[in-house]
């Protein structure tokens, strides 16, 4: 890991790594969270994304469905749930998936990803309020357990 | 090839100016990224040079392109950076290496950066390059 990366910075709430094989579907995606004041760290595959959780603390990971590589958005989340309990995952299908899974079970066309943006950010600061709700609760002072008689 | 909306003359004052940067280690691009956005510069990443060919050949207008040279794939980043210069003469264009010793010479880039990189001299190089600095062929 290079020395220059801040784990500070990449630990802090709202960092959200994005995986997407499709690099201007990536682009335009992290460009809109980090205009949303996220941190935002970009993964091409479930490697690159399992690297910067090895390393990193983050909040809220946002994975396609289908990566290049091979794992896919489902076995990410597989490794993630086995291994770090802390993130929140959210799955996208891709347009590509979308279509062709549109061609045999929609009457028309899947809407554009723009229109889901507002409805993304949404979730992901639901996802975000639940997440430092969790760990506030886990900072607060418990009261005394009570003594079980022996 | 058309090229949408990129800009010839960087305008400081009223947009941030982009930078692709091409990298495939991934903590590698992400401090290069963290470096540059706090800077002020807005970053766009590619994880090689097959990527970075499709950004600058979308919309997104980059006025500097960072490339490692050593990258898997069929394009590595001399080979881009020669397609780059030929399709998009204005873009500056920064080569990363860990052995600048062993770059060919005649290497088509406005500057070399070794590799491991000072972050504050890599952004005295990129605003110098973007303030009209005379190109050099590294020879």
């Amino acid at each position: 890991m290079s020395s220059n990366v801040n784990p500070t910075m990449a630990g802090a709430p709202g960092t959200i790594v994005v995986v997407e094989s499709d690099v201007l579907i990536r682009s335009a995606v992290c460009s809109y969270l980090r205009e949303c004041d996220f941190r935002v760290i970009e993964a091409i595959n479930a490697g690159e994304a399992i690297a910067v959780l090895k390393h990193l603390s983050v909040d809220i990971i946002l994975s396609a469905v289908e990566l290049s590589g091979p794992m896919n958005g489902f076995s990410l989340a597989q490794w993630v749930r086995a291994r770090k309990p802390g993130p929140q995952i959210v799955l996208v299908g891709t347009a590509t998936g979308a279509v062709n899974a549109a061609v045999n079970l929609c009457d028309s066309s899947p809407s554009s990803p723009e229109s889901h943006q507002a409805g993304l950010l949404q979730h992901i600061n639901r996802l975000l309020a639940e997440r430092k709700s969790q760990c506030d609760a886990s900072t607060q002072p418990q009261p005394p357990r009570a003594q079980t008689a022996s | 090839m058309v090229v949408v909306g990129r800009s010839n003359e960087p305008d400081a004052a009223s947009q941030p100016q982009t930078i692709l940067i091409v990298e495939d280690e991934i903590f590698i691009r992400l401090a290069l990224a963290d470096d540059l956005a706090e800077a002020g510069f807005c970053i766009f990443q590619a994880a090689g040079a097959e990527e970075a060919l499709q950004v600058l050949q979308s919309s997104l207008p980059i006025d500097v392109m960072i490339t490692d040279i050593r990258m898997p794939g069929a394009l590595d980043g001399l080979e881009l950076a020669m397609r780059a210069r030929t399709a998009w003469p204005e873009l500056r264009i920064l080569l990363l290496s860990g052995n600048l010793a062993d770059l060919p010479p005649g290497v088509l880039a406005d500057a070399l950066i070794a590799k491991p990189y000072n972050p504050t001299a890599l952004i005295a190089q990129i605003r110098q390059l973007l303030n009209g600095a005379e190109r050099c062929r590294a020879t």
